[in-house]
């Protein structure tokens, strides 16, 4: 029921935002986020957009494992 | 940088999950007790099940689900009121896809249309209001979901408001989340209930990331100064999962419980500010009964005066409706706060099953019974 997923913002008009997964698109509005950006990754829940996916924490989560496996 | 959606695969990966595994596996040595940590989030329910997490886990480390579905908690007078409009007045009724086929004492929303009734599934709250702008008729839109849906639904009745629309109607059943963990702790340790003499204790909690990203991790400090319970803000991938367990096998082994956040791609300390400014401009809470907790203060979503003309509590005449619930055997009371796993309800699989549903744990996709049934009959009784 929670369930939110993951898109990329390609266009905004007004309150609403065109976003993108994997060939996907589709409309979401934007009224809990009013500051989302072009090119920003969000996460879309019941077509809101609820928050803006902080790509650099993720990808310092993932250097940390690639560390570890490289010293395994 | 034309990457799809950076690296989520990753959090998949079978290497980084083993490692993670075997931290965990390290971990519950140290720990020499049995511990149990609950997910209360429907979506990591699933997932846990999907992935097969639960027998990756040593065995002293047991994983039990909660209250974590909206569908499932929606006590059934909820869904006999929502079937009650659809009988007695001429409306379109529009719900999530959960809602759609959880049975109530006599019938469905599903079966209902089947009967011809106009009942249609959206995927936004926000369709609702398209749908009012074209048609002549009420159009009356079943609002369930925690902390996580209602800033949407917010919106969507805001916007109601200043486009004078005035042929739609919100069936408020939004659950403050918050204080029905409290119950759910409270309950657990005996305080309060004679109902429940479990003999499990919870030790810590996966707590419900999307839910999280709307209320920020500051909303759950009690828990640990309060109860001194420990609970780890948990993603969805399967290496989010190993990781919030591992995170909460730490606070065991140096036994300082506290609130830790995983998903910190996503959650943030304070949540979303302009979405927890909306749920406060158009609910308020008030006291309301769970389905498996019963009746929790202040957990309980209503429309404030300014926005009561589109409650259709207020503008359709509802019975009042009181549900029997001993004369049934399902138990999704007791599979909900994890008193019992969902083989030892005497229906599961045998009466209650994904297609036919007696109780709301198999209906909804993100049921426990739903999750068991699906991915973990082959084993683990």
């Amino acid at each position: 029921m929670c369930v939110a997923i993951p898109m990329r913002v390609v266009e905004i008009d007004g309150n609403q935002a065109v976003c993108e997964y994997e060939g996907i698109r589709r409309t979401a509005r934007i009224d809990l986020l009013p500051n989302v950006k072009v090119g920003d990754y969000v996460l879309i829940h019941v077509g809101f957009v609820i928050q803006k996916i902080d790509i650099n924490a993720a990808e310092e989560i993932l250097m940390l494992y690639k560390q570890m496996e490289e010293t395994l | 940088m034309n990457h799809l959606y950076f690296d989520l695969p990753k959090f998949k990966d079978k290497k980084n999950v083993e490692i993670e595994v075997e931290k965990i596996h390290k971990l519950s040595k140290k720990i020499n007790r049995k511990v149990c940590i609950m997910e209360v989030c429907g979506t990591h329910t699933m997932q846990i099940a999907k992935y097969g997490i639960r027998k990756m886990m040593p065995e002293n480390v047991k994983l039990i689900s909660g209250p974590g579905c909206p569908v499932c908690v929606t006590p059934q007078e909820y869904i006999d009121k929502a079937i009650y409009i659809l009988k007695n007045y001429d409306v379109i009724i529009t719900t999530f896809g959960d809602l759609y086929r959880v049975v109530g004492t006599e019938s469905s929303l599903e079966k209902e249309r089947i009967n011809g009734k106009d009942v249609r599934i959206v995927y936004s709250p926000y369709e609702s209001l398209d749908i009012a702008k074209s048609v002549n008729k009420p159009v009356v839109f079943l609002s369930i979901g925690f902390e996580t849906t209602m800033p949407a639904v917010a919106c969507t009745i805001k916007e109601a408001k200043r486009s004078n629309i005035n042929n739609l109607y919100f069936f408020i059943g939004n659950k403050f989340f918050l204080p029905a963990l409290e119950t759910l702790i409270l309950f657990n340790r005996n305080f309060l209930s004679p109902f429940i003499k479990t003999e499990m204790f919870i030790d810590g909690f996966l707590l419900p990331g999307h839910l999280s990203v709307i209320v920020g991790e500051e909303s759950y400090l009690w828990v640990a100064e309060r109860y001194g319970l420990s609970g780890v803000i948990t993603g969805f991938e399967p290496l989010d999962i190993v990781r919030g367990i591992r995170m909460l096998l730490e606070t065991f082994v140096d036994s300082q419980p506290r609130i830790q956040n995983e998903y910190v791609r996503v959650v943030s300390y304070e949540g979303n500010k302009f979405a927890k400014k909306v749920i406060s401009e158009v609910f308020e809470p008030t006291g309301g009964s769970w389905r498996g907790l019963g009746f929790i203060d202040e957990s309980t979503a209503k429309l404030k005066k300014e926005y009561e003309m589109f409650d259709a509590e207020k503008v359709f005449n509802i019975p009042n409706i009181t549900i029997n619930l001993s004369n049934t055997k399902c138990k999704c009371n007791e599979v909900l706060i994890g008193k019992i796993t969902p083989f030892e309800c005497p229906l599961f699989e045998k009466v209650c099953t994904p297609e036919n549903p007696v109780g709301a744990c198999m209906v909804s996709s993100e049921g426990a019974c739903a999750a068991y049934y699906k991915y973990e009959r082959c084993y683990l009784r």
